[in-house]
């Protein structure tokens, strides 16, 4: 018997990414997979999922063999939460992990920074986390069981020039957590950050990225932005591949990890060894 | 001892509390302040807001010393109206020396029973609104190549913290915020600190149920116990921070420049010492 068998998982920002891996690897170990995603792009951020994409992973869970389903919702909206959420316990009866994922990035510093710039990552990677998460906690309440993991960033471990509101969205994901871990503790549900460096997707290889990290080239491609990324951690590792996030992922989810709750786990090649914490 | 004689003190959330202070003790050194508060209505809080009354009465207070005062009834909230009173001031005032940023609103509720209302009321005053304000002055500030950028949150940011999951995230965030200002604007000669506060007692913290989610309690004490709860919490024994404790290190912080750019001065009754760093 596979390890999340018989196990209902949700994730948000499914479409592609890490959502997208998180999902398949829920699945390959015999979880009912659910996943949402906006389908839509933020004029301001890093190229965002499509609905093409949503449905290529949803056709990849099939493969796999898992009973799933995919929707398109905004994870800022509780009436779409609520929908997800209760179209996995109308057809499964539970929601046993939930993946708190979606999440969108637009660089610049505060001083040129648009008002979109702000709204849609904040938007997006705080109040969407919480407003996902606030939607499946009556339900783990309830059941008195469950496993919630909110995608962070090592940015929340530090000041982000030029990535201000990043920044400040992934640090405010580790207090909201760390709070809920607390509430909910009791019950046995655990609550927990995931907080990955760089990982290899469209939010690290997009051309805005690239000339952030390389202001000095005028058309930067992977190879020039390759050092620089390493630069950043004492691993020397430009950016994690999908499977080292949902390593990560994984344990927090697993039996292994039923007293884990509250931690902000970092996944970065050392950058955290940097941080005070 | 720092001197603020003739600076430009901008403080939101002047009407009362801990800005109303820190206001009157700059004031008393003769800077010219500016007060913002008075915001709109909000449903969630359990308390009132300050209202244009509030203001009035503060600005009185902080002219009795003499000082030059000017108000401005506007709601952090609100972007427009926060970067409109900004350039009046400087057009009639100056730039600011000293931006205080003291707007904060609080609520208590578990996750599970928390409404969008209040996360937004929360999440908009503390966060985007500290965005809201330093989105407006930064240019001005790194134009004039000088000066130093306050952020007040409670004590929440620091930690995870049962019923405030809303005020925490904002917190952490507000953190994550400054920090990464402050690596944006050092070079301009523009300091970004926070100021973190226990319990002090003032509106924010005249509830029963706020005084016992800061105790780390699940149940609501009632008067007396509760502040026995706030004492028992506190490694130092005290309910309360001392506001003459609290105004003195934000003087310290708003006079100590770019060499502690960045900081997170922690006055909370010696739960700093349960701090990672």
């Amino acid at each position: 018997m596979s390890e999340f068998s018989g196990k209902v998982a949700l994730v948000t920002g499914g479409a592609k990414g890490q959502g997208r891996n998180h999902a398949l690897a829920l699945a390959e170990a015999g979880a009912r997979v659910g996943i949402v995603d906006v389908c839509r792009q933020f004029d301001s951020c890093a190229p965002m999922g499509t609905e093409e994409d949503l449905r290529t992973t949803e056709a990849m869970l099939k493969e796999r063999g898992a009973e799933c389903f995919a929707m398109v919702g905004d994870t800022r909206s509780s009436s779409d939460m609520r929908r997800f959420v209760d179209t996995a316990r109308e057809r499964w009866g539970s929601v046993d992990v939930f993946v708190a994922n979606a999440g969108v990035a637009a660089f610049g510093p505060v001083a040129e920074m648009t008002d979109d710039m702000w709204d849609d990552v904040v938007g997006a990677n705080l109040t969407g986390v919480a407003t996902s998460i606030r939607a499946v906690v009556p339900v783990m309440k309830e059941q008195r069981s469950g496993r919630i993991i909110a995608t962070s960033s090592s940015v929340a471990r530090e000041g982000g020039p030029n990535n201000a509101n990043y920044a400040a969205s992934k640090w405010g994901v580790i207090g909201f957590v760390k709070s809920l871990a607390i509430e909910l503790a009791p019950l046995g549900v655990t609550v927990n950050a995931l907080a990955p460096m760089s990982v290899s997707t469209d939010m690290c290889h997009n051309d805005k990225t690239y000339r952030l990290f390389r202001p000095d080239l005028a058309d930067p491609t992977e190879d020039d932005v390759r050092d620089t990324f390493a630069s950043l951690n004492p691993m020397r590792v430009p950016w994690l591949e999908l499977e080292d996030v949902t390593a990560g992922l994984h344990y927090l989810a697993s039996e292994s990890g039923r007293y884990v709750t509250g931690a902000s786990l970092d996944i970065a090649g050392g950058w955290n060894a940097y941080h005070s914490a | 001892m720092e001197s603020f004689r003739d600076k430009v003190v901008v403080v939101t959330g002047g009407a009362r509390g801990i800005g109303l202070e820190v206001a009157r003790s700059m004031a008393a050194d003769g800077a010219v302040l500016v007060l913002l508060d008075a915001p709109g209505a909000m449903s969630t809080l359990g308390y009132d807001a300050a209202g244009p009354d509030d203001l009035a009465r503060a600005a009185e207070s902080v002219r009795a010393s003499g000082a030059r005062c000017t108000t401005y009834a506007v709601d952090v909230r609100d972007r427009r109206a926060v970067a409109a009173a900004v350039d009046e001031i400087v057009r009639d005032v100056g730039c600011p020396d000293v931006v205080v940023n003291c707007a904060g609103v609080c609520s208590v509720v578990d996750a599970d029973e928390m409404s969008d209302e209040h996360w937004a009321e929360v999440v908009d005053t503390n966060l985007h609104g500290a965005y809201n304000l330093v989105r407006a002055v930064i240019g001005p500030m790194t134009e004039r190549g000088g000066g130093a950028i306050l952020q007040v949150v409670g004590d929440e940011a620091r930690r995870g913290a049962a019923r405030l999951s809303h005020v925490s995230a904002a917190g952490w965030a507000a953190i994550g915020f400054a920090k990464s200002v402050a690596l944006e604007s050092a070079g301009a000669g523009v300091a970004v600190h926070v100021l973190c506060v226990g319990p002090v007692e003032t509106a924010l913290t005249e509830s029963d149920a706020f005084r016992s989610a800061a105790a780390d309690r699940r149940e609501v004490l009632r008067g007396e116990e509760a502040l026995a709860a706030l004492g028992a919490r506190h490694p130092n024994g005290a309910a309360w921070v001392s506001m003459t404790d609290v105004v003195r290190a934000a003087r310290f912080l708003a006079a100590s420049g770019t060499s502690a750019t960045g900081s997170v001065l922690d006055v909370s009754a010696g739960l700093s010492a349960l701090n990672s760093a």
